[in-house]
């Protein structure tokens, strides 16, 4: 199978500061994948280096098997950049002119059916249009071009709730469609459970956690007792997180297969606790710049 | 590509074309009267002051069309949009480019021509088109100017990614270079030919002066005149680059804007493809 996304030591570098450093990250094709972490982790950075749109200084990235270079890779992808950028002096329909203009595998008609759909008016300028129907016709834009892997950069931050579910239903309605594959990066862990089927969780360059959403959820655990300070977990179970009160302790744990254990209450975790989770452990560990840093 | 770079040029290329048709109005109406009475010239220093106000055009390019043509795209963001068409950033800024750049190489020529024309009969009677002045608005510098001014432009909005510094840069960097290449580089495009002549003396009011006037209307470019020695030695000395070198002075200085706009055009490409994004 071909990765989606594939990086191999994928480094970026602005100035001195590091963007993106030493990068290790596969992400299946034919899912739609989550990408997560704080702020600064190099989320943007590692898509716009997916996208061509900026040049490593070291390392390489695939997509879709090929390096982003060239008119004929990018004809391949989707984007739905950060703040979904549209040109405030052109009308919805001049934008569909313009992804005509640049776009030889161009569907005319499912742009306009699109359109239609979200009851945008044509003859209206994108600076007119709200922050929920720009976001439809940056979508739009990019899904009228038929790609084969759609990226979308944290396309629902700047959106109200509402907005935010129409969207996310758009998006659905196109991978139930399209067969298309998706790559979304996120810190708005609610919508990611909502959407995605498979998850990368991405701190300070290095990926804490990929994997299917379902196999991540059944293999990841609360464990709930009375306080103790010492504990042997059994083989092939993994701590992720500990948080102690005066009288109650309660573990994180992953594993494989099911914990009996009569001290222990287990409970399943929802995927938000678990992203959580695994972002607090970085900054536990000192290896990873602490989470409140990183979203500074 | 090219839609799209006319579709964002065009409220502005239309503002340009229409001060121009204006201009070329009152170019013919007031040349054709001009050819008709010399004496008419007195009534057109409107026209003249026009006309002298066309060498800031270039630089106005580079600023209102060059230095937004990037700029403006980092500035909202909408480079992330246009750059992940199925157009590589460099086929757009190649489009971006061709399109506006050739609009402003046309504007300029149409200017150029209009004021050459009609300037000819003052030029052929009295002035003198290798003074810095008049040089900058004759010829083909004009568009080697435009072609710099733009590549500057276009240069400063990658580099400083804001719209209005890029712009104010490219005023400032292009006036800086017009002057210093006028007042240090053309002078030395070729040898300027030195005369030594006795100046004529007349009694001015009983008091002898020198006359210079006889010298320094051989027409061409007077770099220096100076009067030296006394008494029978007396001489003045005048370095001048003579008029049949104009056209020797337009290519070359022409070509050294052009090729000063190519490197900036490298730098932008070379920019735009490894270090934004």
């Amino acid at each position: 199978m071909i990765a989606a996304l594939e990086a191999v030591g994928l480094s970026k570098r602005y100035g001195r500061r590091y963007a993106l450093r030493g990068c290790d990250l596969v992400i299946p094709a034919g899912a739609v994948v989550g990408l997560v972490g704080p702020n600064g982790a190099g989320k943007t950075t590692l898509l716009h280096l997916a996208l061509g749109l900026t040049t490593p200084n070291a390392g390489s990235v695939h997509v879709l098997g090929e390096r982003p270079a060239g008119a004929s890779h990018l004809a391949r992808v989707g984007f739905v950049a950060q703040d979904t950028p549209t040109y405030a002096g052109l009308s919805v329909d001049d934008h569909l002119h313009l992804g005509r203009a640049l776009n030889p595998t161009w569907d005319d008609h499912l742009a306009r059916e699109r359109i239609a759909a979200v009851q945008l008016d044509p003859t209206q300028k994108a600076e007119r249009l709200s922050g929920g129907q720009r976001a439809q016709l940056a979508l739009t834009l990019a899904i009228a071009k038929r790609p084969e892997l759609l990226i979308l950069d944290e396309p629902v931050a700047g959106l109200d709730p509402l907005a935010r579910r129409q969207f996310a239903q758009s998006l659905m309605e196109i991978v139930a469609e399209h067969g298309v594959s998706v790559i979304l990066s996120s810190h708005l862990l609610a919508d990611l459970e909502r959407l995605c089927d498979y998850l990368v969780i991405l701190v300070a360059s290095r990926v804490q956690l990929a994997g299917p959403v379902e196999e991540l959820i059944a293999s990841h655990h609360r464990l709930v007792g009375p306080r103790r300070d010492h504990y042997d977990l059994p083989a092939g179970q993994e701590l992720i997180e500990s948080s102690h009160s005066p009288r109650q302790s309660t573990l994180i744990v992953r594993s494989a297969g099911p914990i009996i254990d009569p001290r222990w209450q287990v409970e399943p975790l929802g995927l938000e606790d678990l992203v959580l989770a695994y972002l607090g452990r970085t900054s536990a560990s000192g290896s990873a710049r602490s989470l409140q840093e990183v979203s500074q | 590509m090219i839609w799209l770079s006319w579709r964002q040029a065009r409220a502005s290329v239309q503002w340009a074309g229409g001060i121009l048709l204006l201009a070329a109005v009152m170019w013919s109406v007031t040349g054709l009267q001009l050819r008709h009475s010399a004496a008419a010239l007195d009534a057109f220093r409107l026209v003249q002051l026009i006309n002298t106000a066309a060498i800031a055009v270039p630089a106005l390019i580079g600023a209102f069309w060059g230095a937004p043509l990037v700029a403006r795209e980092l500035e909202s963001g909408t480079h992330r949009l246009a750059w992940t068409q199925s157009v590589t950033p460099s086929r757009w800024l190649a489009g971006q480019m061709t399109v506006v750049g050739l609009l402003g190489l046309l504007l300029v020529g149409l200017a150029t021509a209009g004021i050459n024309w009609w300037s000819t009969p003052i030029d052929a009677a009295a002035g003198n088109i290798f003074t810095p002045s008049l040089f900058s608005v004759r010829g083909v510098v004009p568009l080697a100017y435009t072609v710099f001014a733009f590549a500057l432009g276009a240069t400063c909005g990658v580099l400083i990614r804001r719209t209005v510094p890029a712009m104010a840069a490219t005023l400032s960097a292009f006036t800086i270079v017009r002057l210093a290449v006028t007042l240090w580089v053309r002078p030395h495009f070729a040898t300027p030919i030195t005369t030594s002549v006795r100046p004529s003396v007349v009694a001015a009011n009983g008091v002898p002066t020198i006359d210079g006037s006889s010298i320094t209307e051989t027409g061409g470019w007077v770099l220096s005149d100076q009067i030296t020695g006394a008494g029978s030695g007396l001489r003045e000395v005048v370095a001048s680059q003579p008029l049949d070198r104009f056209w020797t002075f337009q290519w070359l200085e022409g070509g050294l804007f052009i090729v000063a706009a190519a490197a900036l055009i490298w730098l932008s490409f070379y920019w735009v493809r490894n270090r934004l994004g």
